[in-house]
């Protein structure tokens, strides 16, 4: 097998101003992320050769934005899991030489509201130019991620038994962990009560067990792996990334709770990595939904599925437990900045930057992105 | 009874695709694609089998019947037009479990709906134009999980 570990590293990391609120468009705020993960790598605009990240925006806007004269690589995706769909498209970029440094960056705005005529908006929510599944969704008040990782949910909980305060409790920890975190938007302490009192959005689905928007963007940089001393910060190395796709394109019709793309995503990834789950110390698992990341949690091997619903009910998931989970407080905390602040935590973890909440000695981590129908994770290691 | 310009709802733009799906609801009908050759049922409804690549294949009538895979009760509006409280179901047919359709369970309050309950295609017209399947509790007994 061709081999990609350990061949990439991560030597920035940025942010753009996170909030409810921003003022600024979606490529404004990739264009602040970029330039804050270059200046964090000590790098100019002129030594990048290589841009991608979801669209909106468009990668050549925020590569003039920059100031990045020229690029051998770039890349707009559609839809992928997240923020992690740029990372492994730049990690594969870089790894196969098609550019030298790469930066590739998530920007996602809250939902301004349409000027569309109603019947514009109706007609644009239900096209299946991209969704061929949207049609059969719209008419039904179904054609919203809600509604599917609802109905999800709950056939996960009929599945494995993970009860709804056992879920909760990744929204109450998270938020702890948050409370030690300056960038996150949400940092008030919250209890399974308060929790079991949020009101339900789509039931069994409740208000605390869902990110929230925000605008905000992220970015990483990434070189070769024989570069990563020469910079300011400590090396972080990609021990393996990649996708997990099934056989099924969208939420609906997929087989069951246990072959998720999660579990595909996992698979490879570690035989790449040349790591095992017990090597992990930090984890930044999607947090869209906290049922997700109890998937997560199972399917990188991080907790067996019958012991699951009592490793995330319990201290296992918190600072100092077995598997310090989205010690950023994650989207739950963060806002929906499309999973690339639980990329960025873990990296800065691995350099031991994270200051209150920084797992000490923390050496290897695992971030992922998505669920259902695509996923995608990546394996860090300190270099 | 309102026509495609008033439309606030949702709802489904047809394409070569999904046109046998919606012109079969305007008659009363739950049309499926389905391959002529090996019998796989394909949805949502793509011009080839998956399975064997047959491009015979053709629109047929499904009886209906289905059992509820998994659902919500939405409790907030996320669409235009539809007031909560409303379930979403994926229905799993009869005739092949992995054909999941989506719509609303009716006919019942949202509290009585459970996974594995046996429900049948209703149709619900919108207006002029367009009838949408929906799902009830079937009048069978019988269902699975
Ligand atoms: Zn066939």
């Amino acid at each position: 097998m061709i081999s990609h570990r350990d061949k990439v590293a991560v030597v920035g990391v940025g942010f753009s101003r996170v909030a409810r609120s921003s003022g600024m468009t979606v490529t404004g705020l990739a264009i602040e992320s970029c330039i804050n993960a270059l200046r964090d790598a000590g790098l100019k605009a002129e030594d990048v050769n290589g841009l991608g990240g979801a669209s909106p925006p468009n990668a050549m806007d925020v590569a003039e934005g920059v100031g990045i004269p020229q690029m051998s690589w770039y890349c707009n995706f559609a839809y992928g899991p997240a923020a992690v769909t740029g990372l492994i498209e730049g990690v594969s970029a870089v790894a196969s030489g098609m550019c030298d440094t790469a930066l590739v960056y998530r920007s996602i705005v809250r939902p301004r509201p349409s000027k569309l005529p109603p019947v514009a908006q109706a007609a644009m929510a239900s096209s299946a130019a991209m969704w061929p599944e949207a049609p059969f969704r719209a008419p039904y008040g179904a054609n919203n991620i809600l509604s599917w990782a609802s109905m999800w949910m709950r056939r996960f909980m009929h599945e494995t038994g993970v009860t709804q305060e056992q879920l909760g409790n990744i929204s109450v920890t998270l938020r702890k962990h948050a409370s030690m975190n300056e960038r996150a938007v949400m940092r008030d302490l919250i209890t399974i009560d308060d929790y079991l009192a949020s009101r339900f959005i789509a039931e069994p689905l409740r208000l605390l067990d869902c990110d929230f928007p925000v605008d905000g963007a992220g970015a990483v940089v990434l070189v070769p792996a024989e570069r990563a001393r020469d910079f300011p910060h400590p090396p972080v190395l990609v021990a393996a990334a990649n996708f997990g796709v099934g056989p099924r394109p969208n939420w609906e019709q997929w087989d069951d709770m246990r072959n998720q793309a999660s579990k595909y995503a996992a698979e490879r990834l570690w035989a790449m990595s040349g790591l095992s789950p017990g090597d992990v110390d930090v984890a930044g698992l999607y947090d869209g939904f906290t049922y997700l990341t109890a998937l997560w949690i199972a399917d990188l091997g991080l907790c067996k599925l019958d012991e699951l619903g009592d490793f995330i009910g319990g201290d296992s998931i918190g600072l100092g437990g077995k598997l310090p989970l989205n010690t950023s407080g994650g989207q739950l905390s963060e806002g929906r900045i499309h999973g690339i602040g639980l990329i960025n935590e873990v990296v800065l973890q691995l350099r031991g930057q994270c200051g209150q909440r920084q797992v000490q000695g923390a050496e290897v981590g695992v971030a992922s992105n998505g669920g259902g129908p695509l996923a995608g994770a990546v394996i860090f290691r300190r270099g | 009874m309102a026509v495609m310009a008033d439309r606030i709802k949702p709802f489904p733009v047809i394409d070569d695709d999904n046109r046998d799906f919606w012109e079969g609801a305007r008659r009363h009908e739950l049309i499926i694609k389905r391959c002529g050759d090996c019998g796989f049922y394909i949805h949502y409804p793509k011009p080839f089998c998956p399975k064997c690549w047959s491009e015979n294949v053709q629109p047929t009538r499904v009886s209906g019947r289905g059992h509820v895979f998994t659902f919500n009760i939405v409790r907030q509006q996320i669409a235009p037009g539809i007031p909560p409280p409303y379930v979403v179901a994926l229905v799993a047919l009869e005739e092949q479990e992995d054909v999941r359709v989506v719509a609303n369970i009716v006919e019942c309050a949202p509290e009585t709906v459970s996974i594995g309950m046996p429900v049948e295609v209703t149709f619900q017209q919108e207006d002029e134009e367009l009838t949408i399947p929906q799902f009830r509790p079937a009048a069978r007994a019988g269902g699975a999980s």
